[in-house]
C-alpha cells in the first residue's frame, strides 16, 4: 500500500479515536488491536486485543480503542490490495497527544 | 525467501510489517500481508453519553427518580469528559434496567454510551440500580444495584457518576464527595466570615459558624467527620477541631502562640500545623490522641501551610528561609528539610495530590497569581491558569481535579470557588450562596 494510502487510514481512525482522559500512567498505555476487513471495508466480527496490561486504564484504554475502530467503519480502502489490508495490527499510542508534565 | 520486518523508524512515522512469503513456485499460495499501523495521534473530546430519565418502580416519586438522573448527568457533564445527549433526541424510550437497549437506535443519535437506572423504595430506604450500556459494542459496561438512606437521594446520583465515571475514564471518581470552605458575605471592607460545607456541585450548603469570629483554612480529616481550621476567637488565633455531626468544638492544642494553617495526616491521627512565636513560625505535628507534639522545623523564617505526603512519610510546606516564600519537602518527622520550586516568582500554598504524582500550589510571578503542578522533586513546573488573585488549590479525591479561589476586583468584587482539570481545561465557577474562598475537598465520602 502507497504512503499516502496508509496515512489517510490511519488519519480516519485518529478522527474516530477519543483516548481516555489521562491519568498515572495512562499515557503509557499501548494498546494492539488484531481486526479484519470485508471487501467492502466493513469488519469481520469483533477486533481482538492483542495485549494485555495490570493498569486500571487499560481496560479503559483498549474499550476506546475497540470503539474508534467500531465506530470508523465502513473503511475506504482500494479493493485491488484487499489481500494487504485484510488482515490488520494496530497499535494504538496515545502518550504523544499528552501535555508534558 | 526471508520475511522482511521492518522496525518503525520514529514514532509518528507509519510503522509497516509486511510478512511477504512470496513462493517461487507457481501455485503456491498468495501473499498474505499484515498490515501494522501506529495510532499515535486522537480527539480530545467528551464522550456522548445518553442518560434518560432514572424510571420510579411506582414506590417513589417519578420526579425523585429524575431528579437522581439529573445528577448524572450534571456531573459527568461538569467533568468536561463527557457529553450528556439532549434526551428530545432520543429514539428508544422507556428502555428499563431488565431489558437490552435497541442499541441502533441509540448509534443513531450518536450516543456511545447509555446509561439506564431505576429508583425504588424499600423500608424506608432508597433502592438504586443501573446499567452502564457500551452503544458501539452492544455490551453492558457495568451495572449496581445498592441502597441509600431516603434523605441521600442526591448522593445516589453522585455514586453512580463516579461508578460510570470509573469504568469509562479508568480513574477514581470525585462526585460523592463535599466542599468546606469560608462563606464570605457582606461588604467588602466588613465581610462576614463563616464556615461552610456543600456537596461538591454546590448544592446541600450548611453553615458552622456564627460569622462572630474570622476563620481561615477549614481542612477534612480523613474520616469527612472532622474538620480542623483556624479561628480568631478568645485571646490567641487558634486551631480548632469541630465534628460536623455533633458540632462539637475543641482547641488542638493550647500552645502560648498562635497556631494556623492545620492539617491532618492521612491516616487521621495528627495535625500538623504552624506556631508563631516571636516573629517566626516553625512546623509542628500533634498527636490527636496523646497530645504530644513533635517540633518539626525549627528556623528564623515563616514556615507554614504544610500538607502531608497520601503515604503520610513527607510533609512539603512554605517557607521564606531563603529570603523569599519557596516551597519545601521534608520527612514526616522533620528530617532532610530540602528546597523544591525552582522557578522565578515565590511559591505558596502547597498541596500535595492524593495520587502523589504531583504538588499543585500558587505562584506569584510579576504580580500575577497563578495556580500550578510540579513533581515532588520540584520538576515538571507547569501553570495550569493565571489571571488576577487566584489561590489556595486543594485536589479531589482522585488527583485530576483542582479546585481554588478567584477574586475579582473592584468594591462589588469578591472571591468566588472554581474548578479546573489537571490539564489546563475545563475552568469551572462553583455556585456558592455568596462569594467564597480557602475550598478544601473532601475524601470520597462512599
Amino acid at each position: 500500500m502507497s504512503v499516502n494510502e496508509i496515512d489517510a487510514l490511519r488519519a480516519r481512525i485518529a478522527d474516530c479515536w477519543t483516548p481516555p482522559p489521562g491519568g498515572l500512567g495512562a499515557d503509557q498505555i499501548v494498546v494492539k488491536l488484531r481486526l479484519k476487513l470485508n471487501e467492502d471495508g466493513t469488519l469481520v466480527g469483533y477486533p481482538t486485543v492483542a495485549n494485555s496490561g495490570s493498569s486500571p486504564f487499560f481496560q479503559a484504554a483498549a474499550d476506546s480503542a475497540v470503539r474508534a475502530v467500531y465506530q470508523c467503519q465502513p473503511y475506504e480502502l482500494p479493493k485491488t490490495k484487499y489481500a494487504l489490508w485484510r488482515d490488520m495490527i494496530l497499535n494504538f499510542d496515545p502518550s504523544d497527544m499528552y501535555r508534558s508534565g | 525467501m526471508p520475511s522482511v520486518m521492518p522496525h518503525p523508524i520514529y514514532r509518528q512515522s507509519v510503522a509497516l510489517a509486511l510478512i511477504a512469503l512470496l513462493a517461487a513456485l507457481a501455485g503456491s499460495q498468495p501473499a498474505r500481508a499484515v498490515v501494522e499501523l501506529n495510532i499515535t495521534q486522537g480527539n480530545i473530546q467528551a464522550l456522548p453519553i445518553a442518560i434518560p430519565d432514572f424510571a420510579g418502580d411506582g414506590s417513589v416519586d417519578p420526579q425523585e427518580a429524575r431528579e437522581i438522573s439529573g445528577v448524572v448527568a450534571a456531573d459527568l457533564r461538569s467533568s468536561g469528559l463527557f457529553n450528556p445527549i439532549d434526551q428530545a433526541a432520543f429514539i428508544e424510550k422507556d428502555v428499563g434496567t431488565d431489558s437490552v437497549p435497541r442499541f441502533d437506535d441509540w448509534r443513531v443519535v450518536n450516543a456511545q454510551a447509555l446509561v439506564v437506572g431505576r429508583i425504588g423504595s424499600s423500608d424506608g430506604r432508597l433502592k438504586a440500580e443501573f446499567r452502564l450500556w457500551d452503544v458501539l459494542a452492544g455490551k453492558q459496561l457495568a451495572g449496581e444495584q445498592f441502597f441509600a438512606r431516603a434523605k441521600d437521594a442526591r448522593r445516589v446520583g453522585h455514586i453512580i457518576a463516579d461508578a460510570i465515571y470509573e469504568r469509562i475514564t479508568g480513574e477514581k471518581g470525585y462526585f460523592d464527595t463535599r466542599i468546606v470552605f469560608v462563606d464570605e458575605s457582606g461588604p467588602k471592607d466588613k465581610r462576614t466570615k463563616r464556615l461552610a460545607i456543600m456537596d461538591q456541585d454546590g448544592f446541600n450548603v450548611r453553615l458552622l459558624t456564627t460569622g462572630q469570629n474570622l476563620v481561615l483554612t477549614p481542612r477534612f480529616s480523613p474520616s469527612t467527620q472532622d474538620i480542623t481550621y483556624m479561628s480568631f476567637e478568645g485571646e490567641t488565633p487558634r486551631v480548632y477541631l469541630l465534628n460536623i455531626e455533633t458540632g462539637q468544638k475543641e482547641i488542638v492544642c493550647a500552645f502560648p502562640g498562635m497556631t494556623f494553617a492545620p492539617r491532618f495526616s492521612p491516616d487521621g491521627q495528627r495535625i500538623v500545623m504552624s506556631l508563631e512565636r516571636e516573629g517566626n513560625a516553625n512546623l509542628f505535628a500533634m498527636d490527636l490522641r496523646s497530645r504530644r507534639t513533635l517540633q518539626l522545623t525549627n528556623t528564623n523564617a515563616i514556615d507554614t501551610a504544610p500538607c502531608y505526603s497520601p503515604d503520610g512519610r513527607q510533609i512539603v510546606f512554605e517557607s521564606d528561609r531563603d529570603g523569599s516564600q519557596q516551597i519545601y519537602v521534608m520527612a514526616a518527622d522533620g528530617g532532610n528539610q530540602h528546597r523544591i520550586s525552582q522557578g522565578e516568582g515565590s511559591y505558596s500554598t502547597p498541596v500535595w495530590s492524593p495520587r502523589g504524582d504531583l504538588i499543585a500550589f500558587t505562584k506569584l510571578l510579576a504580580g500575577q497569581f497563578l495556580i500550578g503542578v510540579m513533581k515532588p522533586d520540584g520538576s515538571g513546573e507547569r501553570i495550569l491558569n493565571e489571571g488576577f488573585h487566584n489561590e489556595g488549590p486543594t485536589w479531589a479525591p482522585n488527583g485530576r481535579v483542582l479546585m481554588f479561589f478567584r477574586d475579582s476586583p473592584g468594591a462589588a468584587g469578591g472571591p468566588k470557588l472554581y474548578t479546573i482539570d489537571l490539564t489546563g481545561y475545563n475552568e469551572r465557577q462553583v455556585a456558592t450562596p455568596a462569594f467564597g474562598s480557602d475550598p478544601a475537598w473532601s475524601p470520597l465520602i462512599n
